[in-house]
Protein backbone atom coordinates (compact mmCIF):
# COMPACT_ATOMS: atom_id res chain seq x y z
CA UNK A 1 0.00 0.00 0.00
CA UNK A 2 2.58 2.47 0.80
CA UNK A 3 4.52 2.12 -2.20
CA UNK A 4 1.74 3.30 -4.36
CA UNK A 5 0.97 6.20 -2.27
CA UNK A 6 5.10 7.45 -2.84
CA UNK A 7 4.12 6.96 -6.53
CA UNK A 8 0.82 9.00 -6.30
CA UNK A 9 2.80 11.39 -4.57
CA UNK A 10 5.77 11.69 -6.53
CA UNK A 11 3.77 11.63 -9.89
CA UNK A 12 1.43 14.66 -8.10
CA UNK A 13 4.37 16.86 -7.69
CA UNK A 14 5.82 16.20 -11.37
CA UNK A 15 2.77 17.07 -12.67
CA UNK A 16 2.26 20.21 -10.24
CA UNK A 17 5.99 21.31 -11.75
CA UNK A 18 5.42 20.74 -15.00
CA UNK A 19 2.01 22.72 -15.52
CA UNK A 20 3.04 25.47 -13.07
CA UNK A 21 5.35 26.86 -15.74
CA UNK A 22 6.14 25.74 -19.23
CA UNK A 23 8.21 27.48 -22.22
CA UNK A 24 7.52 26.07 -25.35
CA UNK A 25 8.09 25.69 -28.17
CA UNK A 26 11.92 25.65 -27.69
CA UNK A 27 14.58 24.78 -30.22
CA UNK A 28 18.03 23.81 -29.03
CA UNK A 29 19.44 22.89 -32.29
CA UNK A 30 22.65 23.84 -33.08
CA UNK A 31 22.95 24.90 -37.19
CA UNK A 32 26.01 22.65 -37.55
CA UNK A 33 27.96 20.28 -36.61
CA UNK A 34 30.96 20.65 -34.02
CA UNK A 35 34.24 18.59 -34.98
CA UNK A 36 36.32 18.09 -31.82
CA UNK A 37 39.43 16.89 -30.81
CA UNK A 38 39.55 14.84 -27.91
CA UNK A 39 42.47 16.01 -25.48
CA UNK A 40 44.75 13.68 -23.59
CA UNK A 41 42.80 13.31 -20.75
CA UNK A 42 39.99 12.20 -22.75
CA UNK A 43 38.45 15.66 -22.76
CA UNK A 44 36.38 17.84 -25.51
CA UNK A 45 35.34 21.30 -25.04
CA UNK A 46 33.22 23.51 -27.41
CA UNK A 47 33.64 27.33 -27.21
CA UNK A 48 30.56 28.40 -29.26
CA UNK A 49 28.20 26.52 -26.99
CA UNK A 50 29.86 26.50 -23.77
CA UNK A 51 30.10 22.37 -23.66
CA UNK A 52 32.83 20.48 -21.91
CA UNK A 53 32.59 16.87 -21.20
CA UNK A 54 34.34 13.61 -20.29
CA UNK A 55 34.16 11.44 -23.30
CA UNK A 56 36.30 7.88 -22.35
CA UNK A 57 33.68 6.54 -21.22
CA UNK A 58 32.13 6.59 -24.78
CA UNK A 59 35.26 5.12 -26.45
CA UNK A 60 35.35 2.62 -24.18
CA UNK A 61 31.60 1.28 -24.93
CA UNK A 62 31.92 1.78 -28.81
CA UNK A 63 35.88 -0.19 -28.79
CA UNK A 64 36.08 -1.39 -25.25
CA UNK A 65 39.36 -0.14 -25.11
CA UNK A 66 40.32 1.88 -21.97
CA UNK A 67 43.09 4.43 -24.52
CA UNK A 68 40.97 4.33 -27.79
CA UNK A 69 40.01 8.31 -27.34
CA UNK A 70 44.14 8.87 -27.94
CA UNK A 71 44.39 11.23 -31.05
CA UNK A 72 40.59 11.13 -31.96
CA UNK A 73 38.25 13.86 -32.85
CA UNK A 74 34.11 13.21 -31.97
CA UNK A 75 31.40 14.97 -34.32
CA UNK A 76 28.13 16.40 -32.38
CA UNK A 77 25.03 17.95 -32.94
CA UNK A 78 22.64 18.53 -30.88
CA UNK A 79 18.66 18.47 -32.58
CA UNK A 80 15.70 20.76 -31.75
CA UNK A 81 14.72 18.79 -28.78
CA UNK A 82 17.75 19.39 -27.04
CA UNK A 83 19.58 16.00 -27.66
CA UNK A 84 23.73 15.19 -28.25
CA UNK A 85 24.10 13.06 -30.88
CA UNK A 86 27.74 11.98 -31.07
CA UNK A 87 29.97 9.55 -33.40
CA UNK A 88 33.79 9.37 -34.39
CA UNK A 89 35.34 7.79 -37.50
CA UNK A 90 35.01 4.09 -37.55
CA UNK A 91 32.27 4.39 -34.90
CA UNK A 92 29.44 1.60 -35.60
CA UNK A 93 26.79 3.60 -33.57
CA UNK A 94 25.45 7.13 -33.09
CA UNK A 95 25.27 7.91 -29.56
CA UNK A 96 22.49 9.93 -28.43
CA UNK A 97 22.60 11.74 -25.09
CA UNK A 98 20.34 13.87 -23.16
CA UNK A 99 21.20 16.38 -20.32
CA UNK A 100 20.21 15.26 -16.75
CA UNK A 101 21.86 16.70 -13.51
CA UNK A 102 25.00 17.99 -14.81
CA UNK A 103 25.58 14.70 -16.51
CA UNK A 104 25.09 13.64 -20.50
CA UNK A 105 23.02 10.34 -20.05
CA UNK A 106 22.89 8.07 -23.03
CA UNK A 107 18.97 8.01 -24.13
CA UNK A 108 19.98 6.02 -27.33
CA UNK A 109 22.25 4.02 -29.13
CA UNK A 110 21.74 4.01 -33.10
CA UNK A 111 23.83 1.56 -34.63
CA UNK A 112 24.58 2.28 -38.27
CA UNK A 113 26.45 -0.12 -39.52
CA UNK A 114 29.12 -3.18 -38.49
CA UNK A 115 32.06 -1.82 -40.46
CA UNK A 116 32.47 1.29 -39.08
CA UNK A 117 31.18 4.38 -40.17
CA UNK A 118 33.65 6.23 -42.63
CA UNK A 119 34.19 9.84 -42.48
CA UNK A 120 30.82 10.77 -40.71
CA UNK A 121 29.50 14.57 -40.64
CA UNK A 122 26.27 15.57 -39.07
CA UNK A 123 23.58 17.98 -40.67
CA UNK A 124 21.11 19.38 -38.84
CA UNK A 125 17.84 18.83 -40.84
CA UNK A 126 15.02 19.58 -38.64
CA UNK A 127 13.13 18.00 -37.00
CA UNK A 128 16.03 15.10 -37.55
CA UNK A 129 19.37 14.99 -37.85
CA UNK A 130 21.55 14.04 -40.88
CA UNK A 131 24.19 11.74 -41.24
CA UNK A 132 26.67 11.54 -44.06
CA UNK A 133 28.51 8.82 -44.58
CA UNK A 134 30.57 9.16 -48.04
CA UNK A 135 27.48 8.73 -50.76
CA UNK A 136 25.14 7.32 -48.19
CA UNK A 137 22.68 9.61 -45.84
CA UNK A 138 20.89 8.76 -42.69
CA UNK A 139 18.24 10.62 -41.11
CA UNK A 140 18.38 10.57 -37.00
CA UNK A 141 15.70 10.81 -34.32
CA UNK A 142 16.40 10.15 -30.87
CA UNK A 143 14.30 7.34 -31.02
CA UNK A 144 16.58 5.87 -34.38
CA UNK A 145 17.31 5.73 -37.81
CA UNK A 146 14.18 7.46 -39.82
CA UNK A 147 15.02 6.58 -43.54
CA UNK A 148 18.28 6.29 -45.18
CA UNK A 149 19.53 6.81 -48.98
CA UNK B 1 27.47 10.31 -81.84
CA UNK B 2 30.35 12.34 -80.73
CA UNK B 3 27.71 15.31 -79.23
CA UNK B 4 26.06 12.26 -77.08
CA UNK B 5 28.97 11.21 -75.97
CA UNK B 6 29.77 14.66 -74.84
CA UNK B 7 26.63 15.79 -73.03
CA UNK B 8 26.72 12.26 -71.38
CA UNK B 9 29.75 12.73 -69.76
CA UNK B 10 29.00 16.39 -68.82
CA UNK B 11 26.13 15.34 -67.55
CA UNK B 12 27.76 12.39 -65.24
CA UNK B 13 30.14 14.75 -63.54
CA UNK B 14 27.03 17.54 -63.60
CA UNK B 15 25.37 14.57 -61.69
CA UNK B 16 28.03 13.37 -59.85
CA UNK B 17 29.28 16.61 -58.36
CA UNK B 18 25.38 17.15 -56.91
CA UNK B 19 25.44 13.83 -55.46
CA UNK B 20 28.88 14.97 -53.67
CA UNK B 21 27.28 18.32 -53.18
CA UNK B 22 24.13 16.84 -51.44
CA UNK B 23 26.56 14.45 -49.82
CA UNK B 24 28.61 17.01 -48.18
CA UNK B 25 28.46 18.00 -44.15
CA UNK B 26 27.39 21.34 -43.83
CA UNK B 27 29.98 22.08 -41.29
CA UNK B 28 32.49 20.98 -44.71
CA UNK B 29 30.37 23.92 -46.20
CA UNK B 30 31.10 26.30 -43.67
CA UNK B 31 34.71 25.89 -42.91
CA UNK B 32 35.16 25.90 -47.09
CA UNK B 33 33.23 28.91 -46.84
CA UNK B 34 35.51 30.63 -43.90
CA UNK B 35 38.51 29.09 -45.65
CA UNK B 36 37.85 30.55 -48.83
CA UNK B 37 37.04 34.32 -47.04
CA UNK B 38 40.39 33.77 -45.80
CA UNK B 39 42.06 33.10 -48.92
CA UNK B 40 40.23 36.17 -49.90
CA UNK B 41 41.37 38.46 -47.59
CA UNK B 42 44.73 37.62 -47.53
CA UNK B 43 44.44 38.40 -51.19
CA UNK B 44 43.56 41.83 -50.29
CA UNK B 45 45.89 42.54 -47.87
CA UNK B 46 48.74 40.89 -50.48
CA UNK B 47 47.30 42.89 -53.31
CA UNK B 48 50.07 45.60 -54.56
CA UNK B 49 48.46 46.90 -57.40
CA UNK B 50 44.93 48.32 -58.20
CA UNK B 51 44.67 46.04 -61.40
CA UNK B 52 45.45 43.00 -58.87
CA UNK B 53 42.47 44.22 -56.66
CA UNK B 54 40.76 44.35 -59.62
CA UNK B 55 40.58 40.21 -60.11
CA UNK B 56 39.61 40.14 -56.20
CA UNK B 57 36.73 41.66 -56.97
CA UNK B 58 35.83 39.13 -59.30
CA UNK B 59 37.24 36.65 -56.86
CA UNK B 60 34.50 38.19 -54.00
CA UNK B 61 31.65 37.92 -56.86
CA UNK B 62 32.56 34.35 -57.82
CA UNK B 63 32.83 33.76 -53.96
CA UNK B 64 29.44 35.12 -53.30
CA UNK B 65 27.20 32.89 -56.13
CA UNK B 66 29.29 29.76 -55.33
CA UNK B 67 27.91 30.20 -51.55
CA UNK B 68 24.41 31.86 -52.69
CA UNK B 69 22.65 27.89 -51.85
CA UNK B 70 23.96 27.80 -48.69
CA UNK B 71 23.40 31.86 -47.27
CA UNK B 72 20.71 29.88 -44.74
CA UNK B 73 23.32 27.60 -43.39
CA UNK B 74 26.10 30.37 -43.43
CA UNK B 75 23.59 32.83 -41.80
CA UNK B 76 22.93 30.30 -38.79
CA UNK B 77 26.47 29.21 -38.60
CA UNK B 78 28.82 31.97 -38.96
CA UNK B 79 28.20 33.20 -35.54
CA UNK B 80 28.50 36.15 -34.99
CA UNK B 81 28.94 37.44 -38.60
CA UNK B 82 26.18 36.14 -41.22
CA UNK B 83 26.52 35.61 -44.91
CA UNK B 84 25.81 39.39 -45.56
CA UNK B 85 28.17 40.96 -43.26
CA UNK B 86 31.02 38.78 -44.40
CA UNK B 87 30.84 39.97 -47.67
CA UNK B 88 29.98 43.45 -46.14
CA UNK B 89 33.30 43.07 -44.14
CA UNK B 90 35.10 41.81 -47.35
CA UNK B 91 34.05 44.77 -49.41
CA UNK B 92 34.82 47.14 -46.47
CA UNK B 93 38.79 45.49 -46.72
CA UNK B 94 38.50 45.77 -50.50
CA UNK B 95 37.34 49.51 -50.14
CA UNK B 96 39.91 50.34 -47.80
CA UNK B 97 43.00 48.67 -49.84
CA UNK B 98 41.36 50.43 -53.30
CA UNK B 99 41.78 53.23 -51.53
CA UNK B 100 45.21 53.07 -49.74
CA UNK B 101 46.31 52.57 -53.81
CA UNK B 102 44.54 55.68 -54.39
CA UNK B 103 46.34 57.34 -52.37
CA UNK B 104 49.55 55.62 -52.89
CA UNK B 105 48.91 56.90 -56.52
CA UNK B 106 47.76 60.87 -55.29
CA UNK B 107 50.82 60.37 -53.44
CA UNK B 108 53.11 59.28 -56.23
CA UNK B 109 51.59 61.68 -58.33
CA UNK B 110 52.69 64.60 -55.84
CA UNK B 111 56.25 62.73 -55.73
CA UNK B 112 56.54 63.04 -59.28
CA UNK B 113 55.32 66.67 -59.38
CA UNK B 114 58.09 67.31 -56.51
CA UNK B 115 60.66 65.68 -58.05
CA UNK B 116 59.95 68.25 -60.90
CA UNK B 117 59.90 71.10 -58.43
CA UNK B 118 63.40 69.59 -56.56
CA UNK B 119 65.09 69.44 -60.29
CA UNK B 120 63.85 73.29 -60.77
CA UNK B 121 64.68 74.03 -57.63
CA UNK B 122 68.36 73.03 -58.18
CA UNK B 123 68.26 73.96 -61.54
CA UNK B 124 67.83 77.71 -60.27
CA UNK B 125 70.16 77.03 -57.12
CA UNK B 126 72.72 76.55 -59.36
CA UNK B 127 72.48 79.22 -61.07
CA UNK B 128 72.04 81.66 -58.05
CA UNK B 129 75.21 79.60 -56.58
CA UNK B 130 77.27 80.87 -59.69
CA UNK B 131 75.89 84.18 -59.83
CA UNK B 132 76.79 84.19 -55.95
CA UNK B 133 80.06 83.29 -56.93
CA UNK B 134 80.16 85.78 -59.72
CA UNK B 135 78.77 88.48 -57.27
CA UNK B 136 81.58 87.24 -54.62
CA UNK B 137 84.50 87.96 -57.12
CA UNK B 138 82.71 91.34 -58.17
CA UNK B 139 82.14 92.09 -54.55
CA UNK B 140 85.93 91.20 -53.66
CA UNK B 141 86.92 92.88 -56.43
CA UNK B 142 84.80 96.14 -55.28
CA UNK B 143 85.48 95.93 -52.19
CA UNK B 144 89.28 95.91 -52.66
CA UNK B 145 88.68 98.51 -55.05
CA UNK B 146 86.81 100.47 -52.15
CA UNK B 147 89.89 99.92 -49.28
CA UNK B 148 92.49 101.27 -52.03
CA UNK B 149 89.97 104.21 -52.43
CA UNK B 150 89.96 104.67 -49.11
CA UNK B 151 93.45 104.77 -48.96
CA UNK B 152 93.95 106.91 -51.80
CA UNK B 153 91.70 109.43 -49.99
CA UNK B 154 93.05 109.14 -47.30
CA UNK B 155 96.71 109.86 -48.31
CA UNK B 156 94.79 112.92 -50.58
CA UNK B 157 93.92 114.04 -47.64
CA UNK B 158 97.02 113.56 -45.39
CA UNK B 159 99.00 115.80 -48.35
CA UNK B 160 96.18 118.12 -48.16
CA UNK B 161 96.31 118.66 -44.76
CA UNK B 162 99.92 119.28 -45.62
CA UNK B 163 99.71 121.66 -48.05
CA UNK B 164 97.51 123.77 -45.87
CA UNK B 165 99.57 123.40 -42.41
CA UNK B 166 102.22 123.98 -44.49
CA UNK B 167 100.33 127.22 -45.97
CA UNK B 168 99.49 128.16 -42.30
CA UNK B 169 103.13 127.69 -41.08
CA UNK B 170 104.26 130.21 -44.13
CA UNK B 171 102.16 132.91 -42.98
CA UNK B 172 104.16 132.54 -39.62
CA UNK B 173 107.22 134.84 -40.64
CA UNK B 174 110.25 135.45 -37.64
CA UNK B 175 108.90 137.28 -35.27
CA UNK B 176 110.72 139.58 -32.51
CA UNK B 177 111.99 138.19 -29.35
CA UNK B 178 109.08 138.96 -27.61
CA UNK B 179 106.76 136.33 -29.70
CA UNK B 180 105.05 139.78 -30.44
CA UNK B 181 104.26 140.91 -34.58
CA UNK B 182 104.89 144.09 -35.68
CA UNK B 183 102.08 145.95 -37.35
CA UNK B 184 103.49 145.67 -40.58
CA UNK B 185 103.77 141.51 -39.91
CA UNK B 186 100.40 141.68 -38.55
CA UNK B 187 99.27 143.47 -42.37
CA UNK B 188 101.29 140.78 -43.92
CA UNK B 189 99.68 138.01 -41.98
CA UNK B 190 96.42 139.34 -42.75
CA UNK B 191 96.82 139.96 -46.35
CA UNK B 192 98.50 136.33 -47.09
CA UNK B 193 95.33 134.92 -45.16
CA UNK B 194 93.39 136.44 -47.52
CA UNK B 195 94.87 136.28 -50.64
CA UNK B 196 95.47 132.59 -50.37
CA UNK B 197 92.02 132.12 -48.74
CA UNK B 198 93.79 130.29 -45.55
CA UNK B 199 90.33 130.08 -43.79
CA UNK B 200 88.62 128.61 -46.54
CA UNK B 201 91.14 125.80 -47.03
CA UNK B 202 91.03 125.17 -42.61
CA UNK B 203 87.67 124.71 -42.53
CA UNK B 204 87.17 122.79 -45.87
CA UNK B 205 90.59 120.21 -44.27
CA UNK B 206 88.67 119.88 -40.82
CA UNK B 207 85.49 119.35 -42.56
CA UNK B 208 86.62 116.39 -45.02
CA UNK B 209 88.89 114.72 -42.07
CA UNK B 210 85.26 115.01 -40.03
CA UNK B 211 83.38 113.29 -42.93
CA UNK B 212 86.20 110.54 -43.64
CA UNK B 213 86.02 109.47 -39.69
CA UNK B 214 81.85 109.08 -40.01
CA UNK B 215 82.55 107.45 -43.75
CA UNK B 216 84.71 104.60 -42.78
CA UNK B 217 85.07 102.08 -39.86
CA UNK B 218 88.73 102.52 -38.74
CA UNK B 219 91.06 100.53 -36.43
CA UNK B 220 93.32 101.85 -33.56
CA UNK B 221 96.40 102.71 -36.04
CA UNK B 222 94.07 104.57 -38.37
CA UNK B 223 92.96 106.47 -35.90
CA UNK B 224 95.96 107.25 -34.03
CA UNK B 225 97.38 108.54 -37.11
CA UNK B 226 94.45 110.72 -37.77
CA UNK B 227 94.73 111.95 -33.92
CA UNK B 228 98.37 112.54 -34.94
CA UNK B 229 97.69 114.52 -37.85
CA UNK B 230 94.40 116.54 -35.89
CA UNK B 231 96.39 117.25 -32.81
CA UNK B 232 99.70 118.79 -35.44
CA UNK B 233 96.93 120.38 -37.19
CA UNK B 234 95.05 121.89 -34.28
CA UNK B 235 98.86 123.03 -32.88
CA UNK B 236 99.49 124.72 -35.79
CA UNK B 237 96.30 126.39 -35.75
CA UNK B 238 96.38 127.50 -32.61
CA UNK B 239 99.76 129.34 -33.04
CA UNK B 240 97.97 131.80 -36.02
CA UNK B 241 94.42 131.45 -34.89
CA UNK B 242 94.45 133.56 -31.84
CA UNK B 243 96.04 136.70 -33.96
CA UNK B 244 93.99 135.93 -36.69
CA UNK B 245 90.94 136.53 -34.19
CA UNK B 246 92.50 139.53 -32.60
CA UNK B 247 93.26 141.20 -36.27
CA UNK B 248 89.97 140.61 -37.75
CA UNK B 249 88.19 142.16 -34.51
CA UNK B 250 91.04 145.17 -34.80
CA UNK B 251 89.56 145.88 -38.27
CA UNK B 252 86.01 145.65 -37.56
CA UNK B 253 85.71 142.20 -39.44
CA UNK B 254 83.62 139.47 -38.64
CA UNK B 255 84.96 136.58 -36.37
CA UNK B 256 82.27 134.30 -37.40
CA UNK B 257 84.22 132.31 -39.81
CA UNK B 258 87.27 132.15 -37.12
CA UNK B 259 85.32 130.74 -34.56
CA UNK B 260 83.35 128.02 -37.26
CA UNK B 261 86.99 126.79 -37.53
CA UNK B 262 87.85 126.33 -33.87
CA UNK B 263 84.44 124.57 -33.55
CA UNK B 264 85.52 122.36 -36.67
CA UNK B 265 88.36 121.42 -34.57
CA UNK B 266 86.72 120.49 -31.78
CA UNK B 267 84.15 118.57 -33.90
CA UNK B 268 86.84 117.11 -35.29
CA UNK B 269 88.43 115.82 -32.28
CA UNK B 270 84.96 114.76 -30.39
CA UNK B 271 84.28 112.21 -33.78
CA UNK B 272 87.64 110.99 -33.34
CA UNK B 273 87.11 109.61 -29.86
CA UNK B 274 82.92 108.71 -30.82
CA UNK B 275 84.62 106.50 -33.70
CA UNK B 276 86.87 104.98 -31.32
CA UNK B 277 84.37 103.87 -28.94
CA UNK B 278 81.63 102.93 -32.17
CA UNK B 279 84.89 101.06 -33.51
CA UNK B 280 84.92 99.11 -30.12
CA UNK B 281 81.42 98.40 -29.86
CA UNK B 282 81.38 97.05 -33.35
CA UNK B 283 84.33 94.64 -32.85
CA UNK B 284 81.96 92.89 -30.31
CA UNK B 285 78.92 92.93 -32.46
CA UNK B 286 80.95 91.08 -34.87
CA UNK B 287 81.22 88.67 -32.34
CA UNK B 288 77.66 88.57 -31.29
CA UNK B 289 77.97 90.53 -28.09
CA UNK B 290 75.53 92.97 -28.15
CA UNK B 291 76.87 96.14 -25.86
CA UNK B 292 74.92 99.00 -24.89
CA UNK B 293 75.65 102.62 -26.26
CA UNK B 294 78.83 104.17 -24.53
CA UNK B 295 81.28 107.61 -25.37
CA UNK B 296 83.42 107.57 -22.85
CA UNK B 297 85.95 105.25 -20.59
CA UNK B 298 83.78 105.45 -17.53
CA UNK B 299 80.35 104.43 -19.51
CA UNK B 300 82.58 101.99 -21.82
CA UNK B 301 83.49 100.27 -17.84
CA UNK B 302 80.06 100.62 -16.73
CA UNK B 303 78.69 98.93 -19.99
CA UNK B 304 81.07 96.13 -19.58
CA UNK B 305 80.82 95.50 -16.27
CA UNK B 306 77.17 95.55 -16.10
CA UNK B 307 77.25 92.86 -18.82
CA UNK B 308 79.45 90.53 -17.03
CA UNK B 309 77.56 90.82 -13.67
CA UNK B 310 73.96 90.02 -15.43
CA UNK B 311 75.83 86.83 -17.16
CA UNK B 312 77.18 86.03 -13.81
CA UNK B 313 73.87 86.40 -12.11
CA UNK B 314 72.21 84.10 -14.98
CA UNK B 315 74.34 81.53 -15.25
CA UNK B 316 72.47 79.34 -13.23
CA UNK B 317 69.27 79.75 -14.74
CA UNK B 318 71.03 79.03 -18.40
CA UNK B 319 72.75 75.96 -19.34
CA UNK B 320 76.29 75.10 -19.67
CA UNK B 321 77.00 75.65 -23.65
CA UNK B 322 74.79 78.75 -23.39
CA UNK B 323 77.30 80.09 -20.92
CA UNK B 324 79.88 78.92 -21.38
CA UNK B 325 79.65 79.89 -25.32
CA UNK B 326 78.60 83.51 -24.16
CA UNK B 327 82.27 83.61 -22.10
CA UNK B 328 83.75 82.18 -25.26
CA UNK B 329 82.76 85.04 -27.47
CA UNK B 330 83.12 87.68 -25.27
CA UNK B 331 86.01 86.89 -23.36
CA UNK B 332 88.43 85.04 -25.87
CA UNK B 333 86.82 86.09 -29.35
CA UNK B 334 86.90 89.49 -28.41
CA UNK B 335 88.29 91.03 -25.20
CA UNK B 336 91.69 88.75 -25.59
CA UNK B 337 91.50 88.43 -29.14
CA UNK B 338 91.15 92.19 -30.38
CA UNK B 339 90.02 94.58 -27.48
CA UNK B 340 92.70 94.00 -25.26
CA UNK B 341 95.53 93.90 -27.67
CA UNK B 342 95.02 96.96 -29.87
CA UNK B 343 92.16 98.92 -28.52
CA UNK B 344 93.12 98.90 -24.63
CA UNK B 345 97.08 100.48 -25.25
CA UNK B 346 95.41 103.18 -27.69
CA UNK B 347 92.83 103.85 -24.72
CA UNK B 348 95.46 103.97 -21.81
CA UNK B 349 98.33 106.17 -24.19
CA UNK B 350 95.69 108.88 -25.07
CA UNK B 351 93.96 108.74 -21.46
CA UNK B 352 90.45 107.33 -22.54
CA UNK B 353 90.82 104.90 -19.81
CA UNK B 354 92.25 104.32 -16.51
CA UNK B 355 94.38 101.93 -15.19
CA UNK B 356 91.48 101.62 -12.78
CA UNK B 357 88.92 101.43 -14.94
CA UNK B 358 90.59 98.42 -16.83
CA UNK B 359 91.60 96.49 -13.80
CA UNK B 360 88.03 96.22 -12.71
CA UNK B 361 86.93 94.67 -16.01
CA UNK B 362 89.88 91.93 -15.82
CA UNK B 363 88.13 91.24 -11.77
CA UNK B 364 85.13 90.89 -13.55
CA UNK B 365 86.50 88.67 -16.19
CA UNK B 366 87.90 86.41 -13.78
CA UNK B 367 84.81 86.35 -11.84
CA UNK B 368 83.19 85.07 -14.68
CA UNK B 369 85.65 82.38 -15.55
CA UNK B 370 84.86 81.01 -12.16
CA UNK B 371 81.18 81.24 -12.35
CA UNK B 372 81.72 79.83 -15.86
CA UNK B 373 84.24 77.08 -15.18
CA UNK B 374 84.02 76.26 -11.07
CA UNK B 375 86.02 73.24 -11.56
CA UNK B 376 90.02 75.16 -11.73
CA UNK B 377 88.80 76.00 -7.88
CA UNK B 378 88.29 72.61 -7.07
CA UNK B 379 91.38 71.40 -7.80
CA UNK B 380 93.67 74.43 -6.40
CA UNK B 381 91.41 72.84 -3.00
CA UNK B 382 92.60 69.17 -3.70
CA UNK B 383 96.11 70.24 -4.24
CA UNK B 384 96.17 72.66 -0.90
CA UNK B 385 94.65 69.80 0.81
CA UNK B 386 97.02 67.18 -0.54
CA UNK B 387 100.05 69.39 0.73
CA UNK B 388 98.88 70.05 3.55
CA UNK B 389 98.43 66.18 4.39
CA UNK B 390 101.82 65.46 2.87
CA UNK B 391 103.24 67.96 5.51
CA UNK B 392 100.83 66.53 8.10
CA UNK B 393 102.00 62.71 7.35
CA UNK B 394 105.76 64.14 6.99
CA UNK B 395 106.08 65.82 10.22
CA UNK B 396 104.46 63.02 12.40
CA UNK B 397 106.65 60.35 10.90
CA UNK B 398 109.86 62.71 11.71
CA UNK B 399 108.80 63.34 15.78
CA UNK B 400 109.71 59.37 16.76
CA UNK B 401 112.67 58.90 15.00
CA UNK B 402 114.03 62.21 16.52
CA UNK B 403 113.31 60.58 20.33
CA UNK B 404 114.45 57.27 20.10
CA UNK B 405 117.95 58.70 18.96
CA UNK B 406 117.61 60.67 21.29
CA UNK B 407 117.00 57.69 23.94
CA UNK B 408 119.66 55.77 22.22
CA UNK B 409 122.16 58.57 22.82
CA UNK B 410 121.14 58.99 26.31
CA UNK B 411 121.92 55.25 27.44
CA UNK B 412 125.34 54.76 29.42
CA UNK B 413 127.77 53.31 27.45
Amino acid sequence: MKPIKYFIFIVFLSLQACSSLTLKPADFSWPIESVLEVSKDGFVKEDRHSLFFDTKNMFLEETEDSSAYMNKEIRIIRDAKGYYYITSNNFNNVYVFNVYDGELCLENKIEITETGISKPAFNQRPPYIELVEGSNKHLLSNDGIKSED
Amino acid sequence: MKNKIIVSIILFHFLFGMNLLLAQSDFEIVENFKKRVSQVEQHIKDADSLAELAKIDREIEKLRSDFIPNEELLNRSLYPNNFDKTFRNLREAYQLRENDFTQIDVLATEVTGLRVEVDTLRRRNNELTLQFEELGQQTSARIGELEKTIARLNSSLKKRDQIVMNMIDSMLTPSGSDGELSPKEKQQLLSEAEQNNVLYHIKRAVNDNIRFINATELQPDDIEELRNRQQNFFRIWGSVGPTMVELYAARGKSTNELKEIDEAFSRWHNELNREVWVSIRSKFAGNNVKLQNFSSGEEFTAVITNYIGDEIRNANTRGNDETEATYNRFVDSTWYSGINSEWLPFLLDNNMLDEKDKDTIEVMIASWKDTVYPGGINWLYIVIAVVVIALIIFFFTRKPQKTTETIISSEPS
